[in-house]
């Protein structure tokens, strides 16, 4: 038998800290034009060989 | 390879052979995704040519809980007031097991079926899900962390795995939301 999947852990202190600081950034935050252009080039990609 | 196609994977659907080097994903592949099916517990999706598996994923339902208290306040707290909820949630999607087959590694198809996750999880989400967790391997945090996920907490950063997480909302804003 594999080992269990760990369960997520609940944020306290620090890491809820950073956790909510890093959130906040991501409203902002910027993606490449390089990266969009390859997620979507995946995700279409992968869509085609779906069953 | 050729004509690969990406199948849902049931209880008694046959798992093509796989080996991408860890005995512990191999064996979740060939026989605990079976019964994880079974219970309704994780859904594996497997990458997979005619004659064997490139790479297969199994996700579940999370979430992200964050407490504006310590660990020790928190349980302080609790004692006093038992019931009452004292942190925020945030939906999430988890990735519990992420393999690529041997033959299949170094050859961009993790970041290729990755992104596929991410695409999937913001256009044709059927609940609500702002980020992707994962039960990262210590061989694999590197590969995570060239796809843009983060750590959860420093408290595993000597574990054999570690809790990472990839936030979708900057990159929902870019591809849009069928």
């Amino acid at each position: 038998m594999a080992s269990s999947i760990k369960e997520t852990p609940t944020l306290y202190g620090k890491d809820a800290t950073r956790f909510s600081k890093k959130i906040k950034e991501n409203e902002t935050k910027r993606v490449s034009p390089a990266e969009k252009k390859r997620v979507i080039f995946n995700y279409n990609k992968i869509k085609k060989y779906v069953k | 390879m050729s004509n690969p196609f990406l199948n849902r994977l049931k209880p008694e659907s046959k798992r093509k052979p796989f080996d991408c080097g860890d005995n512990d994903l191999n064996d979740f592949f060939q026989n605990d995704s079976r019964d994880h099916a079974k219970q309704l517990l994780t859904v594996t999706y497997a990458f997979e040519s005619q004659n064997e598996t490139i790479a297969y994923f199994s996700v579940l339902n999370d979430n992200i809980r964050e407490s504006d208290t310590t660990r020790k306040e928190f349980k302080k707290i609790s004692k006093k007031i038992p019931h009452q909820k004292r942190y925020k949630s945030h939906p999430a999607v988890k990735i519990g097991r992420f393999a690529v087959s041997r033959d299949y590694q170094g050859q961009g198809n993790g970041t290729m079926l990755m992104d596929y996750i991410k695409g999937l999880f913001i256009k044709n989400n059927k609940t609500g899900c702002r980020f992707i967790t994962v039960d990262a391997y210590k061989a694999a945090i590197k590969f995570y962390q060239k796809n843009g996920f983060d750590f959860l907490t420093t408290e595993d950063k000597d574990d054999n795995r570690r809790q990472m997480y990839f936030d979708l909302y900057p990159l929902s804003r870019v591809i849009g939301i069928d």
